[in-house]
């Protein structure tokens, strides 16, 4: 009998017309690990929830089908019970965490006490737990002190301690840096092999292709693929799905738009797979060794990008030191220049000082030693709402500032504040909405768009102040691919309006294929900083930083090139001009 | 229904975790707006908010729990105006039942209305266990009225309405301002809140 | 590893945790730090009630005092009461100031500063009132400060108080820094969208929504997550639950509380027929 088995599931959340879920055939046997991947609003959590019991219990609506648990039928079923056999992660780490217990010790046994385990029994599970998912040595500590990855595992420790059948686990990585990201991949995949059900919300094909044994495609609430990973995730659809390809399979199926990948050879999704599919091709070209120049593409620039009419803003740091209350150094002697128009992004782990930095521009930081100019002015002068006319700052959690009844409104507030006239206020909101694709939704409340549609809509806020310099944090965490397209079309459109742009962001691979200067920070200082394709190449400075370099970087070191690519199309086609 | 099932019916798990948050509410925004500067206090926001959307009784509870944890982690004297916090929430509750905070004028009026009750049970609590005095700068206000010839009762009265009316008023019109805000799937949880949306 | 509840365990907790969850609490190892959580709350609020309904003046208030402030000294914690105190300075000095100057039943003239007379009547019933706010402070104090608010929750669940009465004391503690910290990101992000929150009054006025109600839907948003989180731990289980801390409990403090809440109510019912009667 399949562990979890799903039949005909249909279901609607209250007040809403469309199903969320349409006509789900599932099933799952033990100790498969099933990635369930689709677009944005595609249906992936509403099918976590299903599988839990949440829904129906927690969220009511309207379900038709069955879903049926190691053979308890979560309809029937009540949640407390359920709640034994399945155990559910969430995207958000913080908001998991039970909030009564003050030792992360605690915190696990909380759910072994509510099922009335014997506590002398309760030590062993914890510990066990605890082990499974890394976090052995930091009992004592509170669960509000962990990083964002610890209290992510924390919760995942939680469930194991409960011992499910199951783990259902949606989207565990959405807030995560890499490498928080990778621990919890780790601790998944160790947990699969002895012998643990899984079942995975992902968005990140490159984890999905190490792991998983099998992939489910959602989209607008069916399933459109089933299969294993070497199948699904190299379908020709999933772009037009919203899914995206991994980076490998990129490079390869325009490999076999310009004959250097063989019809017949299966395509890769893994870094070994593309390694050994392309290594033929590259000793045939001699491309081991030896300096190339590159062709550029249209995707990004490669040099420092020089502007004809200077807009006089540019930014300036010079010696910049900041320390927090609490005592951390947060930056130590930073000096940097960004010129006029340029696009710059910022990477570094979590801690290296990237939010710092990008706070000190608008003076919501004031750096205890040091100067930094915005234009041909020092931000000591002024305060952050008069800087606001220069620097538009997009945070990262768009449900810090939506506060409006409608996404106008919100749109509109930041130019207001600024007092522009109406009709320009009114052509500004138009466009931002227009560019982030939010224009058909701006009566809309601004809390009812999913995550994602909020964090365009903080986008939309930031591009109507119409500001020169714009300072973006994380604006690609929590995007499908198809969004992360739409903004790399707005940075395209705000580089043509020659404005100056920072993005703070652990998306090494965005920044190879979108913007054309980087600095790397770690420990409060600066490590790398320059053209995006030189900084890329400095191996040892990335080692340093703990950071992963983008794929087409990986790819190019295992097959021993000496160029650094940036995007595949680009390693493809000067592959096949060598020919 | 038996007792036990009533209440876990109205203290469900979902109403639990908005009394938390609503607790917590009460005493950021309070800090929040004294960063403002401000001459109000609004800090029973949570509670009118858990009052609103889940019922008098959880608001009442909302507002007692919150003096006494308050009382726990900062000043022991909150906890003695616990039961006024409780009918703010109370009452507060009853408001939104009957109606009152349909528009963003009955809104204030309900303020009022609060105010008022509140007044009624601080004052025995204030003359009684307090002499009448808060170490706070109403006090000047009861001293004036003492002096002027008036009981202590009375002054005390007085000055617990007047520095209440405009903080209570303010709160209801913030509290109905978020509340007709709220996304269409969150009001849909918490079936009291159509009580304030519903009209337009 | 926590299991007995050792004090080690809980010096260890609390020295990450003060600033953490705000509260008074102080770690030690003294024999009032050793004492049972409900012990100190029930003398607590035993004291309170007496101090507030005895009959007479401020004799019991005075005495109660006396012994709260020598168990504090005694157990190492004179001098945060002490501290304590002074903030009720400002509250003490209005009061001895309104009522000497301006109660109405004053009568007997004390001391007279030109036009300012203060009266014995005012001067007395001011000090009552002061002692017996001091003796309710001073044994609150006494719990708040050698009691860990974990400690209180578990003795709370030991003693039979509903695990949904248990998570609404004890989660506010622990959500408050994070809430507290949204607050302040809250406020960066809108000053940084161009609102003006130091300026004259009526700007300030109208900064007061844009700050406070993105703190307030993120926070009710976040409820829904919560509520399930403790669904995912089987909160509403129908087991008996059971703990893996136990504290420890003496049978003389089991009777002492228990002749602490007789006392009480029973000085609360004179105190009653005494007012009653004249």
């Amino acid at each position: 009998m399949a562990e979890i088995d799903v039949h005909d599931l249909t279901y609607t959340y209250p007040l809403m017309q469309q199903p969320a879920l349409r006509g789900i055939h599932l099933s799952i046997e033990k100790g498969e690990l099933l990635a369930v991947i689709g677009a944005n609003g595609s249906g992936k959590s509403t099918l976590c929830y299903a599988l839990s019991g949440l829904i129906p219990h927690f969220f009511r609506g309207n379900m038709s089908g069955t879903v049926l648990i190691a053979g308890q039928d979560t309809q029937k079923c009540p949640l407390g019970v359920l709640m034994q056999t399945i155990g559910v992660t969430l995207q958000n780490p913080a908001s998991q965490l039970s909030g009564v217990r003050y030792t992360v010790y605690e915190e696990v046994a909380f759910g072994l006490e509510n099922l009335g385990i014997d506590p002398s029994k309760m030590p062993e599970r914890i510990e066990r737990a605890l082990g499974l998912v890394g976090l052995s040595g930091l009992e004592g500590r509170s669960p509000y002190h962990l990083s964002g990855g610890q209290q992510q595992r924390l919760a995942l420790a939680c469930a194991l301690a409960m011992q499910p059948k199951a783990l259902v686990l949606d989207e565990p990585t959405a807030m995560l840096d890499p490498l928080g990201g990778q621990a919890i991949i780790d601790a998944i995949k160790a947990l699969n092999q002895e012998g643990a059900t899984v079942v995975i919300a992902e968005n990140r094909l490159e984890w999905i292709a190490e792991f998983a044994s099998r992939v489910v495609v959602l989209s607008q609430g069916e399933i459109i693929f089933d299969g294993s990973p070497q199948n699904i995730l190299t379908a020709p659809e999933l772009p037009r799905l919203g899914v995206g390809w991994t980076r490998f399979t990129q490079a390869a199926y325009r490999g076999r738009e310009r004959g250097l990948w063989p019809q017949d050879r299966p395509l890769p999704v893994s870094l070994a797979q593309a390694t050994a599919g392309f290594r033929q091709v590259v000793m045939e070209r001699k491309m081991a060794h030896g300096l190339q120049n590159g062709l550029p593409t249209d995707r990004a620039d490669f040099a420092r990008s020089v502007v004809d009419q200077p807009t006089n803003v540019d930014v300036r740091l010079t010696d910049v030191h900041f320390t927090y209350r609490d005592g951390v150094r947060a930056l130590q002697n930073v000096s940097l220049r960004i010129d006029a128009g340029e696009q710059i992004a910022v990477v570094g782990q979590n801690g290296s000082g990237k939010t710092t930095l990008a706070r000190t521009l608008n003076a919501l930081l004031r750096p205890q030693q040091g100067e930094v100019w915005v234009g041909n002015r020092c931000t000591a002068l002024y305060t952050t709402a008069k800087l606001a006319r220069w620097i538009a700052y997009m945070f990262q959690n768009p449900d810090e500032q939506l506060f409006q009844r409608t996404l106008w409104d919100e749109v509109a507030f930041g130019p207001r504040n600024l007092g522009y006239p109406a009709e320009r206020i009114y052509s500004l909101v138009e466009k931002a909405l227009a560019a982030v694709g939010l224009l058909e939704e701006k009566r809309a409340n601004p809390r009812d768009l999913g995550f994602s549609g909020r964090k365009r809509a903080a986008l939309a806020c930031a591009l109507a102040m119409d500001t020169p310099i714009l300072a973006l944090d994380e604006p690609t965490a929590g995007l499908d691919a198809m969004e992360t397209e739409m903004l790399s079309n707005v940075l395209r459109q705000l580089r043509e309006q020659r404005r100056t742009i920072l993005v703070i962001t652990h998306d090494i691979d965005f920044v190879a294929e979108n913007l054309p200067r980087l600095v790397l920070l770690h420990n409060g200082h600066i490590l790398l900083e320059g053209g995006t394709r030189n900084t890329l190449a400095a191996t040892d400075e990335w080692m340093a930083s703990g950071l992963h370099p983008p794929h087409m970087v990986r790819l190019g070191n295992a097959l021993g090139l000496a160029k650094t690519y940036l995007t595949p199309e680009e390693f493809v086609d000067d592959l096949s001009a060598r020919g | 229904m038996s007792l036990s099932e009533q209440l876990k019916k109205d203290f469900s798990t979902l109403t639990l975790a908005l009394m938390a948050v609503a607790i917590v509410l009460n005493i950021v925004v309070g800090q929040v707006v004294s960063t403002l500067k401000l001459p109000v206090f609004l800090d029973s926001i949570g509670t009118m908010l858990a009052a609103l959307l889940a019922g008098p009784w959880v608001g009442g509870l909302t507002g007692l729990l919150t003096n006494l944890i308050w009382g726990l982690i900062s000043d022991p004297v909150a906890a003695a105006f616990a039961p006024v916090a409780m009918v703010i929430g109370i009452v507060a509750g009853l408001c939104a039942k009957y109606g009152l905070f349909k528009t963003w004028w009955l809104a204030a009026l309900s303020g009022v209305i609060v105010a008022v009750a509140l007044s009624i049970v601080a004052i025995p609590v204030r003359v009684y266990m307090f002499g009448g005095i808060t170490g706070s700068g109403a006090d000047f206000i009861t001293a004036y009225l003492l002096a002027t010839g008036r009981d202590l009762f009375g002054s005390v009265i007085i000055t617990v309405i007047s520095s209440n009316l405009l903080d209570k008023i303010v709160t209801a019109l913030l509290a109905w301002g978020v509340v007709k805000g709220l996304p269409r799937r969150f009001s849909a949880r918490f079936s009291r809140a159509e009580k304030v949306i519903s009209v337009n | 590893m926590g299991v007995s509840g050792d004090h080690k365990d809980t010096a260890r907790r609390a020295s990450s945790d003060a600033q953490l969850t705000r509260s008074l609490y102080i770690p030690g190892s003294s024999w009032l730090h050793r004492l049972h959580p409900l012990t100190k709350l029930s003398y607590a609020a035993s004291t309170a009630l007496i101090v507030f309904t005895a009959p007479g003046g401020g004799w019991s208030a005075a005495v109660l005092l006396a012994a709260s402030l020598l168990l504090g000294m005694l157990n190492g914690l004179g001098r945060p009461i002490w501290s304590a105190f002074l903030r009720l300075a400002a509250l003490g000095g209005m009061l001895l100031a309104v009522h000497s100057l301006f109660n109405p039943a004053n009568v007997t003239p004390l001391v007279t500063w030109g036009v300012l007379t203060v009266y014995r009547e005012g001067f007395s019933y001011a000090l009552l009132v002061l002692t017996r706010l001091a003796a309710a402070l001073s044994a609150s104090l006494l719990l708040v400060f050698s009691v860990h608010p974990a400690d209180l929750m578990l003795a709370l669940a030991q003693a039979g108080l509903p695990p949904g009465a248990i998570y609404l004391f004890g989660s506010p503690l622990l959500l408050l820094p994070q809430m507290q910290a949204r607050a302040e990101a809250v406020l960066a992000a809108q000053r940084a969208r161009g609102l003006e929150t130091e300026g004259n009054l009526l700007q300030r006025m109208l900064a007061l929504f844009p700050t406070i109600a993105p703190l307030i839907y993120s926070a009710l948003m976040e409820v829904e997550d919560r509520a399930i989180a403790l669904e995912m731990r089987a909160f509403r289980s129908t087991h008996r639950k059971t703990s893996l801390r136990r504290l420890d409990d003496a049978r003389w403090q089991k009777v002492f509380r228990w002749a602490m809440w007789i006392a009480a109510l029973g000085v609360m019912l004179i105190g009653i027929w005494w007012r009653l009667n004249g």
